[in-house]
């Protein structure tokens, strides 16, 4: 199973191979397929007898916008990796750089290594408006003339925000659009095109033909063709990378309304134009079955996913100890539940908006502190490369404070505990460092301006990481902190000394063949408190493994295989309840559009019982 | 009611535009090319080249095709396009 991620999120080391893999794709002349490919299904119209004119295609201006390239940028995206194993296709969250004064300032654009990574390379440069930087800098384009494509040498034409032919220069999409799009319940409508009804049409509204009030020329998907200009606007717009990174984003998007309204079909079944109905198997596609009804279930049929997080503990709200849980929200921010655990039902409290204005939110990580009583609730949350933290007071109010901006240029999946050091005890956070390894902040708790300290680089010899778990164990004293990292398919474990030299120990390979985020726990096996593992496999499902601490060689066992009918898991989380004796293990599962529950007994079974579905639509 | 095309002709960047509009219909040639376009509504025109916009009018979109022939897309015979780039 693959996982897309935001491009800002991606470390130096998946960024080259994405930039690898597509110029190796162009080298070949496959890359040049696909604009054929896409351009002629452009050329491909069609209609219903006697319908009122439109220039619906095959690919466009019809339901099948959105299924024909969820295909395409899968075939793609294999192509990627028969070129470099593993590469995954990274989307451009351009609502997100909507919020810059001018988005021709986002990173995605920067030429000056000075200022930050290099993505695609810049804007075109005037008078020819060529992309003579970055990595695709002196591609030969094709272009139509007449019934062929012909090839135009001396590089990509890009004019970001300025290109006259758009009629003018066209504004760009605001997030806003972004989520009262999201908002529109009803897939298409009659008469299935580009007209501009009253009818209401996510397809429509997405592609960007279907204005709101105050809107005027095209939206959406469309305007951001138009914005960067040049080879964006005709049909052979995947000339240009960005192409894929922008429709890579239009199907994130699809796949976040799909979560948001599971009960909205994908219409027409049948009696809509050809290869727009439910079963028509669409052209121009080289996949075996592609149609609409098989593009629903994109994580099942075509094997990949969209990078989340979930986050869960018990807190110390209730008699018993609720359980609390934020994970990343469709629509954008952060979502809380909460479990009422004096309630013998159990029930699920929320969703809780907040963290809204960050936009999409890819990694989540949450403790209960000892600031106020019973304790806050403190969230760090990644978006792009940034990590944002909020708190929400011990009530009565329960208001969710922040975002406030704690670091930058980092990536994947972050761990925050509060440690045992400091009187009152700092916060620890460990998250990876998008120039590859990994870094640990702490925020100085003792201090009432609340610092946080670091980065502390360590394990920069795994290279590119792609998430982390973190851990203060009751070896040592106050105790040392204890990490599971993920870099590819392998699991690396860290440990840092009590100090005072506070070294970084490791990494120590403890499995392969894992997918997602670990989550690690101590719990009260064991004399000493066994460590306790549960990671997404990359085959599908999750497993858990534990470290007998009580043996002086620390063996970690397993895999101990549960969830296989989940398919790909993109995040888990995990801690010890106390319901059962020593405690019962709860996990939850985030697979993009539901939450599902597993707990596992006690003992002497050690059953995992679940899956549950707590939460759809979020 | 007659339904009398309007036919209009005009010059621009050294290519002939020819428009032929009814209630119905719209057509469009440059240098006697036939340009697959088409107006879905009044002041709506949408061609197969710049497929992800509208036009307010014929003219303008001949004029934006015109304005990238060459770069964006090339009449046929054109087999190296180079054009003028600075749209």
């Amino acid at each position: 199973m693959d996982i897309r991620k935001n491009i800002y999120s991606l470390t130096d080391a998946e960024l080259n191979s994405f930039i690898t893999a597509v110029n190796g794709l162009k080298a070949s002349g496959r890359y040049d397929d696909f604009i054929r490919r896409h351009h002629h299904a452009m050329d491909e119209s069609t209609t219903l007898p006697g319908e009122p004119m439109t220039f619906r295609n095959i690919a466009h201006r019809g339901p099948a916008f959105l299924p024909w390239h969820r295909y395409f940028l899968r075939e793609f995206e294999l192509a990627l990796q028969s070129v470099v194993p593993g590469v995954t296709l990274p989307y451009w969250d351009w609502a997100a750089d909507a919020a810059l004064p001018s988005p021709a300032t986002a990173p995605l654009w920067n030429t000056n290594p000075a200022s930050g990574r290099i993505y695609i390379g810049g804007d075109g440069v005037p008078p020819g408006n060529r992309v003579t930087t970055g990595p695709f800098a002196s591609w030969t384009a094709l272009i139509e003339s007449g019934s062929s494509l012909v090839p135009r040498a001396g590089g990509l034409i890009r004019l970001l925000g300025r290109d006259p032919i758009a009629t003018g220069s066209p504004a760009f999409p605001a997030r806003a659009q972004v989520e009262q799009a999201l908002t529109v319940t009803t897939y298409d409508s009659s008469p299935w095109s580009e007209s501009q009804t009253t009818a209401p049409s996510f397809r429509n509204r997405l592609e960007g033909w279907l204005r709101q009030s105050g809107e005027a020329g095209s939206q959406l998907h469309n305007r951001v063709h138009l914005w960067v200009g040049g080879d964006m606007l005709p049909g052979t717009s995947p000339n240009d990378p960005v192409f894929f990174l922008h429709h890579c984003n239009v199907d994130r998007l699809w796949a976040k309304w799909q979560a948001l309204h599971p009960g909205s079909p994908y219409v027409p079944t049948s009696g809509g134009p050809p290869s727009h109905n439910l079963n028509d198997v669409m052209g121009h596609l080289t996949t075996p079955g592609s149609t609409p009804a098989a593009s629903l279930d994109y994580r099942g049929n075509l094997g990949y996913t969209y990078d989340t997080g979930v986050a869960l503990i018990q807190g110390r709200f209730g008699g018993q100890g609720n359980f609390e849980l934020v994970v990343p929200r469709s629509a954008g921010g952060l979502a809380h539940y909460w479990r009422n655990n004096d309630d013998p039902a159990f029930p699920w409290f929320g969703p809780i908006p907040f963290g809204t204005s960050l936009g999409t939110v890819e990694a989540v990580t949450l403790i209960q502190s000892n600031f106020g009583s019973p304790g806050n609730l403190e969230v760090i949350a990644r978006a792009g490369s940034q990590l944002y933290f909020f708190w929400r007071d011990s009530g009565p109010a329960f208001t969710w404070n922040g975002p406030f901006l704690i670091a930058s240029g980092v990536s994947g999946h972050p761990a925050v505990i509060q440690s045992r050091f400091g009187a009152q005890g700092n916060f620890e956070l460990v998250v990876p460092l998008a120039a590859g390894g990994l870094a640990h902040y702490w925020r100085n708790n003792d201090d009432p301006a609340l610092p946080w300290i670091g980065p502390i680089p360590f394990g920069a010899g795994l290279g590119s990481v792609e998430s982390v778990t973190l851990i203060q164990s009751n070896f040592g004293s106050p105790g040392n902190l204890e990490v599971i990292a993920r870099a590819g398919s392998h699991l690396h474990f860290f440990w840092r000394d009590s100090g005072p030299a506070f070294s970084w120990n490791g990494p120590f390979t403890v499995a392969s063949g894992v997918s997602g985020n670990p989550a690690l726990v101590q719990s009260r096996f064991g004399a000493q408190g066994n460590f306790e593992l549960v990671v997404p496999l990359a085959a599908g499902g999750l497993a858990h493994y534990w470290r007998n601490n009580d043996d002086p060689a620390f063996p970690w066992f397993g895999p101990i295989p549960f969830g296989a009918t989940l398919g790909s898991v993109p995040a888990v989380t995990l801690i010890q309840s106390n319901f059962g004796s020593p405690g019962n293990l709860e996990v939850i599962a985030n697979l993009g559009d539901r939450l599902e529950f597993f707990w596992r007994d006690s003992g002497p079974a050690f059953t995992w019982n679940g899956p549950f579905t707590i939460a759809t639509g979020f | 009611m007659t339904d009398e095309p309007r036919v209009k002709e005009m010059t621009y960047k050294n290519h002939r535009v020819t428009l032929r509009e009814d209630e119905n219909s719209c057509d469009l040639r440059i240098d006697g090319v036939p340009i697959k376009m088409a107006r879905l509504a009044p002041e709506s025109y949408h061609s197969h080249i710049f497929t992800h916009q509208e036009f307010s009018s014929a003219e303008e979109l001949a004029r934006a095709l015109i304005d990238t022939e060459g770069t964006l897309w090339a009449l046929p015979g054109e087999d190296e396009p180079h054009g003028p780039h600075d749209h």
